[in-house]
């Protein structure tokens, strides 16, 4: 096999692994589907670009999050003012209006919007149930302040969603 | 207050994601390299070409005055300085690292805005105006066998677009320009900001 094939593999492995989560934290960041499909075709055709920069001293999977953590950064800066999420856009059809659990889903989506872009990420991350000490790897935030930093968004989230659903 | 864990819930009901194939996104991620390599390209290509047809213009007439050659040298000047600031800025660009932490990448980013931002205000203005006058040396000895009506219809004519160009299209777009890239660099650095904090 050639480099260049080798290459392709292992981008189709990391690909088949991680499309999907890096989809759902595109998804939680956006709160758009359309959007999170473009970021997300973004954030790989980086990750193929970059391939030859990973020397395999991180995980793989914070190799990834990080260039999708940038990416999202990076594709806010021109759709800043699209950053709240209306429920009513965001379901997709009549049927799936009235199913509650969908709604709740789109609710999440809401309340997360409401959140700052670098906790918007964090939250995802976290909800994604990637470990603390690999989120602070991929923002580059110390353990300690991390956890701070969590409680607070946590806390933040909740209250939001509680006050969406008494409306 | 709804617990976390419940939010957790309700982000795992989430149906299963439907990307694209692997294969589609290997070959927009090729096109896009081979775009981008064009585009350099043909940048480079105007550069070259504009130095060629500037230098065989200087060939072809035989000019008199030294006037001609301040204008001509002025204008392949300007063309070249700002068609290699262009290509510089592509590059940075390009330069761009995803792969770095989010801070590091923010910096970076904000520094191409902030050129792209002095470029296309201040540079863009200095171009503009040594063009011109580049122009003006070059019509002192290329109007002067003109009748003195002609050369006065060719100068207002000529002088009022310049005015129009600036005052009127050229102010608004500079200021369109500087908006648009300072909302870009004020959202990077409140982003920045919040890397800060605690």
């Amino acid at each position: 096999m050639t480099t260049h094939q080798n290459q392709e593999t292992f981008f189709k492995e990391i690909y088949n692994t991680y499309s999907p989560k890096v989809h759902r934290l595109c998804l939680g960041y956006t709160g758009n589907a359309m959007e999170a499909d473009d970021l997300l075709q973004e954030v790989f055709i980086k990750a193929w670009q970059n391939l030859d920069k990973f020397r395999g001293d991180s995980k793989i999977s914070t190799w990834i999050y990080r260039i999708a953590v940038n990416t999202c950064l990076y594709h806010l800066r021109s759709q800043k003012n699209k950053k709240s999420v209306d429920i009513d856009k965001t379901v997709i059809g009549k049927e799936e209006e009235s199913e509650d659990k969908e709604q709740q889903i789109q609710l999440l989506y809401k309340c997360i919007s409401e959140l700052s872009e670098s906790d918007r990420l964090i939250i995802t991350l976290l909800l994604e149930e990637v470990p603390y000490a690999e989120i602070a790897t991929i923002t580059e935030i110390s353990e300690g302040n991390l956890r701070v930093k969590i409680h607070r968004i946590k806390q933040q989230l909740s209250t939001i969603y509680a006050k969406y659903e008494r409306i | 207050m709804k617990e976390f864990d419940h939010l957790k819930e309700i982000w795992n009901q989430q149906k299963q994601s439907t990307v694209p194939d692997v294969s589609q996104i290997i070959s927009k991620a090729k096109k896009e390299k081979r775009s981008m390599g064009n585009k350099i390209l043909i940048q480079v290509a105007v550069l070259l070409l504009s130095v060629i047809a500037i230098a065989w213009v200087v060939a072809l007439i035989d000019f008199k005055m030294a006037t001609t050659y301040i204008g001509v040298g002025l204008m392949f000047l300007t063309i070249f300085s700002y068609s290699a600031l262009r290509l510089y800025q592509a590059k940075q660009l390009k330069a761009i690292d995803l792969t770095q932490s989010p801070q590091k990448a923010l910096q970076q980013l904000e520094q191409y805005y902030a050129f792209q931002q002095f470029v296309a205000t201040k540079c863009t203005l200095a171009y503009f105006i040594l063009l011109n006058l580049g122009f003006v040396f070059y019509f002192i000895e290329v109007m002067e066998p003109m009748p003195v009506k002609m050369t006065v219809i060719f100068l207002t004519v000529y002088i009022a677009w310049m005015l129009i160009a600036y005052f009127i299209l050229g102010k608004k777009q500079k200021q369109k320009e500087y908006e648009k890239t300072q909302s870009i660099i004020d959202s990077i650095k409140k982003i920045e900001t919040q890397y800060e904090q605690e």
